[in-house]
């Protein structure tokens, strides 16, 4: 068996799954366990949401995606995968991006859209925004600039005694061809194509992952707009609004019910210990060296001594 | 399962009204209101973000020979769950995927397009506005380059898939040699001249209901000038970089100021047949 951490949970898997992060752990309840065999047709239980690719209830979940693979994702604790490619790596791809989160929904944990580095401090900047608002590409120009990465594209976020943590999800980043040019810090081994034919590459960051919880100082909200990178602290009623447009994955929050998890979760994050801000650039790609910058001396200054 | 026809593709070259008339579909659905960045029709065949949403997937990394099959699938998805018919902009090309071979939207579940075709005299100066081109720029790029295309590389993470436009006259006979379902074609000049009448009758061909008073409030809720003076005050998310204002003149003509004759003459070279067609060639 093989075992590994991903957002906070133990996996246990009968087959390697290389993008993972290892880690050895005593088996407990809750434990996510992975196996290979064939997909059911139907879910055991009534369906809520049907979709192209997917349907579900509260504690079941069925994914397809043609000439990829099949997923039955139940009880928050059980992956069962039925590929239908031999490229496994694409298979994998779906298990990072969409079923890890489906366990976490049915964990009652809603993951957030961010990627983070970590501040010299110890702890955690994130970077939330939808899909190209240049999540990955400041976490990577920042790691130019030397901060360590933290996560990519996906993090837990839990509150405990007022302090807002964060956990990483798997140590892969996913970038576009045109900020791995820019980057420095990653060799052309460490650097592989994420899907075939996709327009992604990941980097795989095991040396430096960090498996256990950090806490978070701040939450930078990227958008696009304006001719120069403006950067501004964001109150946290105002946070509330985008918090909620970044939860990974939100189009699942009414089939699978969780509404008031929802709003459990954002309310607690937005009470927290932790500063929020504003960032908007230009659109041009090549304003990420400069947002870097800004972030380093507007917010990270501010709040990573 | 037999596929719901609740799509009407709202197809056009870029710059040919297709926004003015999704703003009034917008007006008539709330009655006589429109906000620019809130328009309520059904999205925008190139936008990368509703396929996300619809197959939990992130656009950029769906292997291209899946690409084109998949956004079928996100839109047959759309018009079976829809109780209403649904009016998705486009401004592709119509043709046969290079990838798949199929067709390029789901006509399974095609009630009808309505397509906008506008003088490529008076497109060639809004095109020059909305690229930030010169009109030489946009005449050699656009409207008449065979291989024209919205969002040029599909190597740079951009919010809209790259679109295959052509010349302003392959665009329009693409769109003409449609059998699969029927394409009502709608000039805009005709829609500035009379709009009542023009947009009254589009909607009686794809069987929408509305009174003629629904039609009028809508109309006057999505005059360019209420629009232009939305985008001032607001701004207009769908602008792009380079265009200074997306609403910019909207006047039928404006090629008789601004075109030299070499430039009228390369633009009814290459657009010929479709500027013959549709009443453009003796103005």
């Amino acid at each position: 068996m093989y075992k590994y951490v991903a957002l906070g949970m133990q996996i246990q898997s009968e087959i390697e799954i290389p993008g993972l992060f290892p880690f050895d752990f005593q088996e407990s309840g809750g434990t996510v366990m992975v196996k290979m065999g064939t997909v059911p047709e139907t879910l055991q239980n009534e369906i809520l949401e049907v979709k192209p690719f997917s349907f579900f209830n509260e504690r079941e979940f069925i994914y397809h995606i043609p000439d990829a693979a099949k997923f039955y994702i139940t009880n928050g604790d059980k992956i069962l995968i039925e590929p239908l490619t031999d490229n496994l790596d694409e298979v994998f791809f779906y298990l990072y991006t969409g079923v890890l989160a489906t366990v976490l929904f049915q964990k009652n944990i809603l993951p957030f859209h961010v990627s983070g580095v970590v501040l010299k401090n110890n702890t955690v900047l994130l970077f939330a925004g939808h899909q190209r608002a240049g999540k990955s590409s400041t976490s990577i120009m920042l790691q130019n600039r030397g901060y360590l990465p933290f996560t990519d594209d996906t993090a837990v976020l839990q509150v405990k005694n007022g302090l807002c943590y964060a956990t990483s999800s798997y140590p892969i980043i996913r970038a576009m061809e045109r900020t791995l040019e820019k980057q420095s810090v990653y060799s052309d081994d460490e650097i592989t194509p994420k899907i075939k034919e996709g327009f992604k590459f990941g980097i795989n960051f095991h040396k430096k992952f960090t498996p256990e919880q950090l806490p978070v100082s701040g939450i930078v909200f990227l958008s696009e707009d304006g001719d120069e990178v403006e950067i501004s602290p964001m109150k946290s009623t105002e946070a509330i609004k985008w918090l909620k447009f970044n939860i990974y994955r939100k189009q699942w929050v009414n089939g699978m019910k969780k509404e008031l998890l929802e709003f459990q979760t954002i309310s607690q994050i937005a009470q927290s210990k932790l500063h929020f801000f504003s960032v908007k650039r230009p659109w041009e790609s090549d304003s990420f060296e400069i947002l870097a910058q800004a972030i380093e001396d507007q917010v990270i200054h501010q709040i990573g001594k | 399962m037999e596929n719901k026809k609740n799509i009407v593709w709202l197809a056009s070259y870029p710059k040919s009204g297709n926004t003015w008339f999704r703003s009034f579909i917008s007006a008539l659905r709330n009655k006589g209101e429109v906000d620019i960045n809130a328009i309520s029709t059904e999205g925008i065949f190139s936008q990368k973000r509703g396929l996300e949403e619809c197959l939990d997937l992130d656009a950029d990394e769906i292997p291209v020979s899946k690409m084109d099959q998949f956004k079928r699938i996100s839109f047959e998805h759309q018009s079976n769950t829809s109780a209403m018919k649904c009016f998705v902009k486009i401004h592709d090309l119509y043709s046969m995927s290079k990838i798949d071979h199929q067709p390029i939207v789901p006509q399974e579940s095609t009630l009808a397009a309505i397509y906008f075709v506008r003088n490529p005299l008076d497109v060639t100066i809004s095109m020059a506005n909305h690229n930030g081109q010169t009109l030489d720029e946009a005449i050699a790029k656009v409207v008449c380059n065979e291989h024209a295309h919205l969002v040029h590389s599909e190597k740079h993470a951009q919010d809209q898939f790259q679109q295959y436009l052509g010349t302003w006259n392959m665009h329009v006979e693409s769109w003409k040699n449609v059998s699969a379902f029927p394409v009502i074609f709608i000039r805009y000049e005709d829609m500035k001249m009379n709009p009542q009448d023009s947009f009254s009758q589009v909607l009686k061909q794809i069987e929408y209901e509305a009174t003629e008073e629904e039609i009028q409030l809508a109309l006057e809720a999505s005059q360019f000038e209420k629009l232009k003076n939305q985008e001032v005050e607001f701004g207009f998310r769908e602008k792009p970089k380079a265009c200074k204002s997306f609403f910019n003149k909207g006047e039928v003509g404006q090629w008789k100021e601004h075109l030299n004759q070499v430039q009228i003459n390369k633009i009814r070279q290459f657009n010929e047949p479709m500027m013959r067609e549709f009443g453009y060639w003796e103005e």
